[in-house]
């Protein structure tokens, strides 16, 4: 059980792409920061179908992308908190 | 002790990444840690051979993983799919090392304590 | 900064060659000297190791590294730390180093 952040774009970075070849369906992967985008883009959307994901409702708002990510579940910096305590590790990418 | 796994996922030269994360190993490993590296996207073009980094101004750090060994880190694993990604096999590679599929590399990231991305 | 045949040779605030290149090996009794250390056959076996394995590996070898590779290359009799620290009492890694004029190893002891 491991938590996966991603904090930039996959534009800008290959965490995301790097993340998603080793995650595995009990794991959770984490957006922020511009990780958040990736939610835009149907083949990441795709892609991110089968794993569970959160982005952190801070950087979504910022980005003016709350109405855009209707489907998304977002999470707070407290449930942030609370999800590194659930799971047995944390990677960041 | 400690099982990390220090993570490539750059491509070699232009930023301090993998220089950084190989002092990390020396390091971690010189204090009696378990170490393992997993070489993925560019990052494997760390380990292709014939490499001359001083030509372009930037420091050889890859002769150093010559001495992975005396420093006991002996789990040197390349992901199977990034290799095919970039048209490369095992023979393009200087140092021996474990070419494996994603699963079982979920498997190792699973498996160790903690895991430190570069 | 250590002046030789009227030459500037550059050092950083612990005495250790900013420059691997400006290294000769007459620079190296120069440099024991510094440390207190007068250099003999079985302290040069040991500078000349390093220097190599720096070479080789651009990295200057930890302790543990050192006492490994030493007792591969020069036997189990001399691949120990307390044979190392009897030639470079305040440190193998750290003056033996230092006399190759390589830059201190990143960690040690």
């Amino acid at each position: 059980m491991i938590l996966h952040l991603i904090q930039s774009s996959p534009e800008q970075s290959s965490a995301l792409k790097t993340c998603l070849r080793y995650a595995t369906e009990n794991d959770c992967i984490l957006l922020s920061g511009n990780a958040v985008n990736s939610l835009l883009n149907k083949e990441w959307v795709r892609q991110l179908k089968t794993h569970k994901v959160v982005a952190l409702q801070e950087d979504v708002h910022a980005r003016g992308l709350t109405n855009l990510l209707k489907d998304t579940k977002l999470v707070d910096y407290d449930d942030f908190v609370s999800l590194s305590l659930k799971f047995n590790k944390v990677i960041s990418w | 002790m400690k099982k990390l796994c220090i993570v490539f996922k750059q491509p070699p030269h232009g930023t301090a990444h993998g220089r950084e994360g190989l002092d990390l190993s020396l390091l971690s490993a010189s204090f009696e840690q378990e170490v393992s590296l997993l070489f993925t996207n560019e990052g494997v073009l760390t380990l292709v051979k014939d490499q001359d980094p001083e030509s372009i101004g930037a420091k050889d750090y890859i002769a150093t993983l010559g001495a992975l060994p005396l420093y006991e880190i002996d789990t040197v694993i390349v992901c199977e799919q990034s290799l095919l990604e970039l048209g490369l096999t095992e023979s393009d590679l200087r140092i021996g090392v474990s070419v494996i599929n994603s699963e079982l590399i979920s498997g190792h990231l699973n498996d160790v304590d903690e895991v430190i991305v570069f | 900064m250590i002046e030789f045949n009227g030459k500037q040779i550059e050092t950083d605030h612990q005495g250790y060659l900013k420059s691997v290149n400006d290294w000769t090996p007459e620079l190296a009794p120069i440099i024991a000297a510094e440390e207190e250390i007068t250099l003999t056959e079985a302290h040069w076996e040991v500078v000349n190791f390093v220097r190599a394995f720096y070479l080789e590996f651009k990295t200057s070898p930890a302790i543990r590294v050192l006492v490994k590779a030493i007792g591969l290359k020069l036997g189990a009799d001399k691949g120990n730390s307390k044979y190392l620290y009897t030639l470079f009492p305040v440190g193998p890694a750290k003056q033996a180093t230092k006399i190759a004029g390589l830059p201190k190893p990143a960690k040690c002891i």
